[in-house]
């Protein structure tokens, strides 16, 4: 009788200890997969403190290489093939141009060309956007500087006073606070044109744009029709106002890649026919940018 | 004047030269890093086109050379490489002038007119056509000794056509030359459109109304004698 009960204890022990054990290498391990991230290349795990998990470590290792490997390859391809798209973009381009100072050129043939050179510029712009967009998911901007947010926002307001004034849209810019923040000077300024252009483009006529600095936060609004994209969709790649023929709909991902790369939250919200974007900069976390 | 073009795509060095020529300039071209080295080496050159990306060298090298041989000469630099520090290396090395790809062949023709301008005054520091007047320095248009009001784009179409005259020139490549990518293209179209019929009226005041054409669809032209 007493033999069973030291017997049954003894494997109930064992077992206490054993599932411990386990459970303590499982938060090892965890500690360490919560280590990894997308950017981070060729992450891998140790099986040093979870010797129990060696089969499963071994395996999921194997999966993380893979996927860091095509990752990298699709990097690869996007930045590879927007770049080769370039020149012959460009050859296309001054062949139409000179065409074009051809004495003989009749109307039809002007009108053909037209037509040529309004969707090669579509490509043209298409591709500079995937290119910016391959540049920062490589994260290549180097001329980090401290961005002073509401300085740089009044100088692009200023570089679209052209466009506002056609539209007649009123700016109305309040700037409660100042928000500092360590970041390339080009993506700032990207950023920044993005939010601005979005917000005139899908503008009303004599509509307003209204810009808000306050804490770390900034806050653009306009009113305007209500979107034809889902607002979870808003941020995708080529996702866009059926409508507006002259969007190319990368605008918003490319300021959703740039949030994502800083750390900055990101959000959109409509009401009452008033659409706005935040930007929140508290968040930011140093990119590492070389 | 003598020009050096150094440009590894031969499409593109092709049709820059075409260009170039119709404006009466003597081209040289060179296709890799040791033509271009050999050419800028033996020769002297009002102004070279010099692209970064060669074969068998740095462009960045050519530029160096070119600005130690010759401070007159103008260095425009065309290259797919868009970012600041690019930019500003290029110009530290002694380019005058940086042009991103692709480009519009009439903005090149105009950057090197502005670059010959700003080194030596040559293409003076006033276009005449006939009556009408543009003093570059001033900013100023005047028909017939009178001066005429015109808005800062007004002025910049202006010369930005009068430097590309006689040649159909883009509404794209004019937006981008007036705003860089501050501009939808539709909106900017409209807004062209708006600028030169209002310039169009102010040059007709004095008759000179015929020198701006519409090419209907693609752009405009500047159209003197």
């Amino acid at each position: 009788m007493e033999e069973w009960v030291i017997l049954a204890s003894g494997l109930l022990l064992g077992a206490l200890a054993g599932w411990a054990v386990f459970r303590w290498q499982l938060r090892r391990l965890w500690r360490q997969m919560e280590q990894i991230s997308p950017d981070m290349q060729g992450g891998q795990l140790s099986a040093v403190q979870a010797p129990l998990l060696r089969p499963a470590i071994a395996h999921l290792n194997q999966l993380l290489q893979q996927i860091g490997q095509e990752y990298e390859a699709k990097k690869q391809f996007t930045q590879d093939a927007s770049h080769e798209l370039q020149t012959p973009l460009a050859v296309i381009k001054a062949h139409i141009e000179l065409l074009l100072q051809s004495p003989r050129l009749g109307e039809q043939e002007a009108e053909a060309l037209g037509g040529i050179l309004r969707n090669v510029n579509r490509l043209s712009r298409l591709n500079s956007a995937l290119i910016l967009l391959s540049k920062i998911d490589n994260q290549r901007f180097p001329d980090v500087a401290q961005i002073d947010i509401g300085l740089m926002l009044k100088e692009v307001l200023d570089n679209f006073s052209d466009l506002i004034g056609l539209q007649k849209i009123k700016v109305e810019l309040s700037l409660h606070s100042t928000v500092l923040v360590s970041m390339s000077a080009s993506l700032a300024e990207i950023l920044l044109a993005n939010l601005a252009q979005n917000a005139i483009r899908h503008n009303l006529r004599g509509g307003f744009l209204r810009a808000k600095l306050k804490g770390q936060r900034l806050e653009i609004s306009n009113p305007g029709k209500v979107l034809a994209v889902l607002p979870e969709k808003l941020f995708e790649r080529f996702e866009r106002d059926p409508d507006s023929e002259q969007s190319l709909g990368l605008g918003l991902s490319i300021v959703q890649r740039i949030c994502i790369l800083y750390g900055f939250g990101l959000q959109y919200h409509h009401h009452q026919g008033l659409h706005t974007l935040v930007v929140d900069f508290s968040k930011q976390t140093p990119a590492n940018t070389n | 004047m003598k020009v050096l073009i150094v440009e590894d795509e031969a499409g593109l060095l092709e049709l820059i030269v075409r260009y170039l020529k119709r404006e009466g300039y003597v081209c040289e071209t060179a296709a890799n890093y040791p033509e271009g080295y050999r050419k800028a080496n033996n020769f002297e050159y009002d102004c070279a086109v010099v692209d970064l990306n060669l074969p068998g060298g740095d462009g960045l090298k050519l530029v160096r050379m070119l600005r130690q041989e010759n401070t007159q000469t103008g260095i425009i630099i065309i290259s797919a490489r868009d970012s600041v520090e690019e930019r500003v290396r290029g110009l530290e090395e002694g380019g005058d002038d940086y042009l991103v790809k692709p480009f519009h062949l009439s903005e090149l023709n105009a950057r090197i007119k502005a670059v010959r301008r700003r080194k030596t005054g040559e293409f003076s520091k006033a276009m005449a056509f006939g009556g009408l007047v543009i003093k570059l320095d001033e900013r100023t248009v005047s028909a017939d000794g009178e001066l005429l009001k015109l808005t800062k784009k007004e002025f910049e179409i202006l010369v930005y056509l009068a430097r590309n005259k006689n040649r159909v020139v883009t509404k794209d490549s004019i937006a981008e030359h007036l705003w860089g990518d501050y501009m939808d293209e539709a909106a900017s179209f409209d807004f062209i459109y708006a600028h030169v019929k209002n310039l169009r009226k102010k040059l007709a005041t004095h008759g000179y109304g015929d020198f701006l054409k519409t090419i209907y669809g693609i752009g405009y032209k500047f159209e003197v004698g």
